[in-house]
């Protein structure tokens, strides 16, 4: 929220036709979200390329942090009624050209501002053909056309990680293309979008928008009577619950698949409800038509408390902040109590009509990044695998017999293409459990890759309840005769199983392979990694010194002897020509 | 009396408030001439704002054709816009 406020975003637009009033909506529809944003609007009615060299030279001295492309059909190819009689070899090599001058026009701006977000709009796929019913018989027919540029344009961008395309022929198609332009407004004024389209079109801005600016969503605490199903389970019972193929059951089905998809992309779901636990669990684990199952939930609250009470302790639990997440009930009290108690969840109300529901969840933009690695599509997963290792864990008096018990597995594996864009994601996301919070870019963690000076390594962590991922990381420096670890840290949700143990002996073996004899650890104190504090003194360093905002621990590799807990299998995968190096 | 002049006081209505002017101030005379905020673009919201007002649909060359307070007054009653 503060930093929402403190920073006003730079957003630039260019055009191909007028669209001043677009960007006056736009800015409203950033404050109504408390987004604050300086716009930049430019409009290149020929995209000629003098005239986008202009405007580029003003863009880049505006130096946006996202920057969009509006460009429409009838400017980018004119006449484009006409190409469609041209040959098939003539019409690829427009397709062509078309998409290169994008990809020029894109990297051009990538190259002069690495961080800025491009979002360039495909093509409105046109719904007339003078071929009419054989449009799609031909080789390219005139909507295959711009299909074919609009695939072009997502492939050459896939692996761009700054520029982004736009679905706007989807956009258009969702809103009605027949209603999305006023013929005699198009002539007289060249506007090519009906302007009671702008607020819808913003809403789609906001979605880059507010994955620059905010913290995205990250969990989803979900009611459950009239919610996942309809009627009360308490007072209708197990079989009078409306859930299955028939309506108004099959709106309940539907809209929990929607969660389910959530879910597989990452989203935490937790169930917080007012309910007897035997009779939803009941329904959970055996209803035929429940698509939700207690494996996917991370958290579940059914009791007689009030709801914020319960979402401020799903909050605990998860160790999330209570600002990540969007709590949806359809009960009126109940959200406006979970309004005034925690302003910062997005709570939904849910329509009166179940029938809505989908839409009410699809037109939530609040879950985007402009990165997806593959430990956020698991996250979800392993943070309901975590609900049932602390299950597990009150089984065992003793924390040794549970830690036994889980049949854990760590793999260590020097930093390579596939793990290098995490290993920077954890610098920069984690706090708690790290010794120095030092952020580096996915290009820092690369140079420090080829670098034979450093070692950087991850480690992932793996039980019989599940794979958590990559969880933690460490960045080691090579010195004369010492090693200095400059980065050491592991994500929050797997402490107190000693997998930071797993990872701290394997920088020492590794420090003893290449040959040095001292190693010093950091610690950096911050607001927030206090826990980390005594974690070298509990590993056998001494106190070394302290400088200016660090204190430094050191350990000699010759006295060190081997501390490592047993009940962890590891693997080490190693890059063993990186290793040569280091000892040459 | 009431009635008479409905049409004409809700027009004079549309055209203070998209021109962001005092009812007072608008005669049959009153155009692009006489009105500065009367630019291209709020006279584009002119004709949203009549068209969903008085449940009409303007042509192209009606658009383009209308000069004046007048002109608007002309093409209304044309659709059947009375008390005008």
């Amino acid at each position: 929220m503060e930093t929402m406020e403190r920073n006003k975003l730079k957003i630039a637009l260019v055009s191909s036709f007028t669209l001043d009033n677009f960007s006056k909506v736009l800015v409203n529809s950033c404050s109504r979200e408390n987004l604050s944003i300086e716009m930049k609007y430019r409009t290149s009615y020929n995209l000629g390329v003098p005239e986008l060299a202009n405007i580029a030279s003003d863009i880049s001295a505006f130096n946006p942090q996202i920057l969009f492309f509006f460009i429409d059909l009838k400017t980018f190819i004119p006449h484009h009624l006409r190409i469609l009689w041209k040959s098939k070899e003539e019409k690829e090599n427009i397709i062509n050209e078309k998409a290169a001058f994008l990809k020029e026009l894109a990297q051009m701006f990538v190259k002069s501002h690495p961080n800025t977000i491009i979002v360039i709009h495909n093509f409105e796929v046109p719904s007339y053909s003078p071929l009419g019913i054989l449009d799609n018989k031909e080789d390219l027919g005139m909507k295959t056309i711009v299909r074919e540029l609009n695939h072009q344009l997502e492939k050459q961008f896939k692996n761009e990680k700054s520029i982004f395309v736009f679905d706007y022929d989807a956009f258009l198609s969702a809103h009605g293309k027949k209603n999305s332009c006023d013929q005699r407004l198009h002539y007289i004024a060249d506007m090519k979008l009906h302007s009671e389209l702008f607020p819808f079109l913003a809403d789609e801005y906001l979605s880059y928008i507010k994955a620059l600016a905010a913290k995205p969503r990250k969990c989803i605490v979900l009611d459950l009577d009239n919610t996942l199903w309809g009627g009360i389970i308490g007072e209708d019972g197990f079989d009078k619950i409306k859930l299955g193929p028939t309506p108004p059951g099959n709106a309940f089905v539907e809209f929990q698949e929607v969660l389910l998809s959530l879910f597989h992309r990452g989203i935490i779901l937790a169930v917080n409800s007012k309910n007897n636990p035997e009779d939803v669990l009941q329904v959970l684990r055996d209803h035929p038509h429940m698509v939700l199952r207690e494996q996917h939930f991370s958290a579940l609250r059914i009791n007689w408390q009030d709801k914020a009470a319960n979402i401020k302790e799903i909050a605990d639990e998860l160790n999330i902040g209570t600002d990540s997440m969007v709590f949806i009930d359809d009960d009126k009290h109940n959200c406006l109590l979970v309004k005034s108690a925690l302003p910062e969840v997005l709570t939904i109300l849910l329509p009166d009509d179940p029938s809505l529901y989908v839409e009410t969840l699809t037109q939530l933009n609040e879950f985007n990044t402009f990165q997806l690695t593959e430990e956020d599509a698991l996250r979800s997963k392993s943070y309901a695998e975590e609900r049932q290792r602390r299950k597990l864990r009150e089984q065992f008096s003793d924390a040794h017999d549970f830690l036994r018990n889980l049949h854990m597995k760590a793999t260590i594996k020097q930093a390579d293409n596939f793990t290098i864009p995490r290993i920077s994601q954890l610098t920069n996301r984690t706090n708690q459990f790290n010794l120095t919070t030092r952020r580096y870019s996915e290009a820092d963690i690369s140079q420090f890759h080829n670098d034979p000076a450093y070692y950087v390594c991850s480690i992932q962590a793996e039980d019989k309840l599940g794979d958590s991922g990559i969880v933690g990381a460490a960045i080691m420096k090579y010195g004369h005769d010492s090693a200095v670890i400059d980065t050491f840290l592991m994500s929050c949700r797997v402490l107190g199983r000693q997998i930071e143990t797993v990872l701290l002996h394997h920088l020492l073996e590794q420090a003893k392979s290449s040959g040095v004899t001292q190693v010093i650890g950091e610690y950096i104190p911050t607001t927030k990694n206090a826990q980390t504090k005594d974690f070298y003194k509990d590993h056998g360093f001494s106190f070394h010194r302290d400088e200016q905002s660090s204190s430094l621990w050191h350990l000699d590799l010759t006295e060190y002897a081997a501390s490592c807990p047993d009940f962890i299998e590891i693997i080490t995968e190693q890059d063993a020509i990186g290793q040569e190096e280091r000892k040459k | 009396m009431e009635g008479i002049m409905e049409n004409w006081n809700k027009l004079k209505e549309i055209l203070a408030q998209v021109l962001q002017i005092d009812p007072s101030e608008i005669t049959e005379e009153s155009s692009p001439d006489t009105i500065p905020n009367w630019d291209s673009f709020n006279g584009l919201m002119l004709v949203t704002e009549l068209e969903k007002t008085f449940h009409v649909k303007f042509t192209m060359d009606e658009i383009i054709a209308v000069k004046t307070v007048k002109d608007i007054r002309e093409a209304l009653q044309q659709h059947g816009v009375d008390k005008i």
